[in-house]
């Protein structure tokens, strides 16, 4: 599968009170999930924004693969809904006058015919273990359905990327460990890039092949959970060393950041084969993985 | 009692409401979309109707779509009658003056849709057009609804601007409100009592309606 090829410049200017923000990266995300780090106002949201086509940045590209979904010295930027990225958003932004399958159909291809939308849409809530909510609507969802039912509305578009935005911050420890184990298991199923925006270094370490730490729209640290997590202050060294080595080429729009993708895809096996190692850390974490990710 | 009149202003109402909620609802997304150039003075215009005399506006109309005006001569040309002095001067009076009405009301409500959700509906590959009528448009509606129930009474108990754009020509142009008035004039003031309570009934009554099925629309 393709990898994510980022690197993006997003300039806003400051408002009522604040000072004007800059998000300069670049970044490969290989298949698998990529846990982003950072305090808010680092840019994550932007970063999210800018992938799936919501924030138009002011240079650089983004590139999935072979296909240029930004490229500012072409002039391209691929709209947002023909992009086909999974985006969770932190609030869920479930469409609250609709129930749990239509907000589920919604995303799914409308050449299909109705009666089959519909009963994908219920396998789909019946694989989250909230077939019950199929014809409620979200006000009556706890907190976790409601994580399910979005869960479940983002994969029936069958997306090429999957974004989100801390969409477990608002659970309890129990619920973020089920719902990251069923993260894991789709990501891995899907062998699709994702990028997951979270405070959590506890999240991020169980659940992520790599991670990346954004502090003031740039990126300072980037590798395996264990070397960012854990040797942080070594890591960090090392980037800057790195970067410092690397010199002018490092600038945004220049050829050199997006991939054709193909060294992505062995990036992704990689990926693959980590992520099954992140989610048997889960089962020794004494959180065992959801049966429903074994059904199919 | 004539019931010609009041039947006339039930009619203009329904068609003018109808206009004016179509109209109401692009001009108030037009207005709610961050992008639009110079907002608030396009808002200031469209809002104007509310608080300008009828007789001012009434006369921008005239020369507007009167006989002598260029899209007075196109209406004349196409469909062989004029819009000043006719029923179509009654409902382009009572649209203009509850137009207002619709823009402010539909504007607030569709700010008050929560951004997220058209963005959630633009990534799961809807164009801007199907997330407005699915998801901003659905979600904006009570708000809406209020807007063109608010028009429909401001449409049905118009009385200056109508003046001006349909004149008062009985058995054609003469809406109730106006009717009323001509009684009064005459001296008929038991009539124009009797119009003034079926009036009223009629309004309070469809009011009460709209409001019941907007509650329901909650619920």
């Amino acid at each position: 599968m393709a990898s994510l090829a980022i690197r993006v410049q997003v300039k806003r200017a400051g408002h009522d009170h604040g000072a004007s923000f800059e998000l300069d990266v670049a970044l490969e995300v290989p298949p698998g999930i990529t846990c982003v780090l950072g305090a808010s106002g680092a840019g994550k949201s932007t970063l999210l924004g800018a992938v799936a086509g919501l924030t138009r940045p002011d240079a650089g590209r983004i590139v999935l693969g072979d296909q240029t979904w930004f490229d500012a010295g072409k002039r391209i930027d691929v709209p947002v809904d023909r992009r086909r990225v999974a985006y969770v958003f932190q609030r869920l932004a479930l469409f609250p006058h609709l129930n749990a399958i239509h907000n589920v159909t919604y995303g799914m291809s409308r050449t299909t015919p109705r009666a089959e939308r519909h009963d994908q849409a219920i396998a789909l809530l019946e694989r989250m273990n909230v077939g019950h909510l199929a014809r409620r609507k979200p006000r009556t969802f706890s907190g976790g359905e409601a994580q399910r039912v979005a869960l479940a509305r983002a994969l029936a578009m069958h997306p090429r990327v999957i974004l989100l935005d801390e969409p477990f911050s608002a659970l309890d420890h129990e619920l973020r460990v089920q719902l990251a184990g069923l993260v894991r298991g789709l990501v891995d199923e899907l062998g699709v890039p994702m990028l997951h925006v979270t405070h959590s270094q506890g999240e991020a370490r169980a659940l992520a092949d790599r991670v990346v730490r954004i502090e003031r729209g740039r990126i300072t640290a980037e590798g395996t959970p264990a070397e960012v997590l854990d040797r942080p202050g070594e890591k960090v060294a090392r980037d800057a060393a790195r970067r410092a080595g690397a010199g002018a080429g490092d600038g945004p729009g220049d050829g050199g950041g997006p991939s054709d993708g193909s060294g992505g895809g062995g990036g992704g096996g990689g990926g693959g084969a980590r992520g099954k190692g992140r989610a048997a850390e889960l089962d020794i974490e004494g959180t065992p993985m959801p049966e429903i990710l074994r059904r199919r | 009692m004539a019931w010609e009149p009041l039947a006339l202003s039930l009619r203009v109402a329904c068609i003018a409401t109808v206009l004016a909620v179509t109209l109401g609802v692009a001009l108030g997304a037009l207005l709610a979309w961050r992008r639009t150039p110079a907002r608030d003075l396009l808002d200031a215009i469209m809002t104007a109707p509310m608080v300008m005399p009828p007789t001012v506006l009434g006369y921008f109309m005239l020369v507007s779509i009167g006989r002598h005006s260029a899209i007075g001569r196109a209406w004349e040309s196409l469909f062989g009658t004029q819009i000043v002095f006719t029923v179509t001067g009654a409902v382009v009076a009572a649209t203009i003056g509850s137009l207002p009405l619709v823009i402010k009301a539909a504007r607030s409500a569709i700010e008050e849709v929560d951004p997220t959700l058209p963005a959630a509906a633009r990534t799961l590959g809807a164009g801007p057009v199907r997330a407005f009528f699915t998801v901003v448009l659905p979600l904006a509606s009570r708000g809406i609804i209020a807007g063109a129930m608010l028009a429909f009474a401001r449409a049905l108990g118009d009385f200056g601007l109508t003046l001006m754009l349909a004149g008062d020509i009985p058995g054609q142009t003469q809406t109730a409100s106006l009717y009323i008035y001509d009684l009064i004039q005459a001296n008929r003031e038991s009539a124009a009592a009797g119009m003034s309570l079926v009036f009223t009934s009629v309004a309070i009554g469809i009011l009460f309606v709209v409001n019941v099925l907007t509650r329901k629309h909650r619920g």
